[in-house]
């Protein structure tokens, strides 16, 4: 008995049925593409676009979904990562999708890829010139949690009027002793819009200052795009007696030893046993190639403890 | 009849445009999202089959950005005669407008008789409603010297287009003080290529 699978799999279905490329239509591409080029000329400022539907659910990336189709090309080789890594569930499958819908090749390469679409770290091997990162958004509006009406929050941006997120942060210190943000944490672009990193973690931040790659922002649910061009002053958010600082990690990468790098805490057991791991699993494993140990290299590659299997 | 055939005769609304639509349209974005994100720097653009007198690079913006969502205007030489107006409402589908202001897109081949001001800046709470100028210019090597600052430059970028009003610093600096508002531009130079100039910049004289 022949199943759907079967019909498919014909070539004259086949002509009949497919996606225009990387599957959105050449008018939404334009549509998007005319709010990339707006965006980009206005560093940090969120430009609406006709968010379409897409075949996964809102949170899933769809924000940079639609960006990353908008500007992929045939010869474009694509990185996808959520978190830092590219094993896990999202960054798999929208990998998936643009390999099915655009038929682009993909890497795991930091060094390798043209477009790095990424859920919300930036990675740690520095970007290059000509790179474009492209990042999933969930709420655009860094002023959302402190005024909820989009009029107000609109007429905030436009007449320069950022003192509440001070206010925000002042209380974090009023309340914590320091400024308690970790992730979204503001910044203001070109000296003019504060914008919301996406919830990227805040020892991502000084990466987006002055970077040599393309940084452009999508978010699906909330139809907008926003975009920092390359080698443009983006500064994090403080107070002269709290300046921004990264969170320090207290203990290298437990499979490569790398210092200054952003952690994962990997529960290894169910008696309190965890490792502190690179997020980044790209670098790391370039790092091991490279030769580097961490102190429990040893435990991972023999199977006693292995959060590289799993992910695997 | 393979619709290629149709009308080919040069100077026919359905002469030129993109053959192949889709690569093309994602090369030529490309090669403008990468004008606009690194200010002065010239990205190489396929010029496309176009009617006289529009220029074949202000023909490739055309089909890669316009279609019946958006509005241009076309300066004076590109009104006068040719089927400039037809060619690109049946490539594209869009509207030409008739007033500067009204228009989302403006392609200029006059470019020594523009004026920025004339176009539509935005409004300060969406600054992205405002008019894109895409401007055909002789050379990108011959005009005086501009020092360009601002986002998408390392340092400054030095470029040196000729055909742009003879107070265009002058026109430039209003244009940029009105940030976010303001008009962006594209040049784009036969042989060459484009080149972006959005509002964030500051262009100076240079020298």
């Amino acid at each position: 008995m022949s199943t759907i699978l079967d019909l498919l799999d014909r070539p004259a279905i086949d002509d009949l049925a497919r996606y225009n490329f990387a599957y959105l239509d050449e008018q939404t591409k334009r549509m998007i593409r005319r709010a990339i080029l707006k965006a980009i000329a206005v560093p940090g400022y969120q430009v609406p676009f006709g968010s379409r539907e897409m075949p996964m659910p809102y949170g899933w990336g769809t924000g940079g979904v639609q960006v990353t189709a908008s500007i992929l090309g045939a010869d474009d080789v694509l990185k996808v990562i959520d978190q830092g890594a590219d094993d896990t569930t999202n960054a798999v499958s929208i990998r998936k999708f643009f390999q099915h819908v655009a038929g682009v090749k993909t890497t795991t390469s930091t060094e390798e890829a043209t477009v790095i679409q990424t859920r919300h770290r930036i990675p740690e091997r520095a970007l290059k010139a000509g790179q474009t990162i492209v990042f999933q958004v969930p709420i655009p509006e860094p002023l959302r949690f402190l005024e909820p009406r989009e009029t107000e929050t609109r007429a905030m941006h436009a007449l320069e009027e950022y003192g509440l997120m001070h206010v925000k942060l002042y209380e974090d210190i009023a309340r914590h002793g320091h400024i308690a943000t970790t992730y979204a944490y503001p910044v203001k672009v070109a000296g003019r819009y504060v914008m919301d990193p996406s919830p990227t973690p805040k020892f991502d931040n000084p990466k987006m200052h002055m970077n040599p790659a393309l940084q452009l922002y999508g978010a699906g649910r909330e139809a907008r795009i926003y975009a920092i061009p390359p080698y443009t002053e983006v500064v994090s958010l403080d107070f002269e007696d709290h300046p921004f600082a990264v969170n320090r990690f207290d203990r290298p990468c437990a499979l490569c030893g790398a210092e200054n790098v952003y952690l994962d805490e990997v529960v290894t057991d169910d008696a309190g046993g965890r490792m502190f791991v690179c997020s980044d699993t790209d670098n790391c494993e370039d790092r091991r190639a490279e030769g580097y140990v961490g102190e429990q290299t040893e435990a991972a590659e023999s199977g006693l403890s292995g959060p590289r299997e799993a992910r695997s | 009849m393979s619709l290629s055939n149709v009308g080919s005769e040069q100077g026919s609304p359905l002469s030129g445009g993109f053959v192949d639509a889709v690569p093309e349209a994602q090369r030529a974005f490309h090669a403008l999202m990468n004008a606009l994100a690194q200010p002065g720097r010239c990205q190489p653009l396929k010029s496309l089959l176009a009617p006289e007198p529009l220029p074949g690079l202000l023909g490739t913006i055309g089909c890669t950005l316009l279609d019946h969502q958006t509005s241009v205007f076309l300066d004076e030489a590109l009104q006068g005669g040719g089927q400039v107006g037809e060619w690109l409402i049946f490539q594209t589908g869009t509207v030409i407008a008739d007033q500067r202001k009204d228009a989302g897109f403006a392609f200029i081949v006059d470019g020594e008789r523009m004026r920025l001001a004339d176009y539509g800046p935005g409004d300060q709470a969406y600054p992205d409603r405002s008019a894109t100028l895409c401007v055909n210019v002789p050379s990108f090597a011959e005009g005086p010297r501009l020092s360009l600052e601002g986002p998408g430059i390392k340092g400054k970028m030095i470029i040196a287009p000729a055909g742009l009003p003879a107070d265009f610093i002058d026109q430039w600096a209003d244009n940029h003080a009105l940030f976010p508002r303001g008009v962006d531009l594209f040049l784009t130079c036969e042989g060459e290529g484009v080149m972006g100039l959005p509002r964030s910049i500051n262009i100076v004289q240079e020298g």
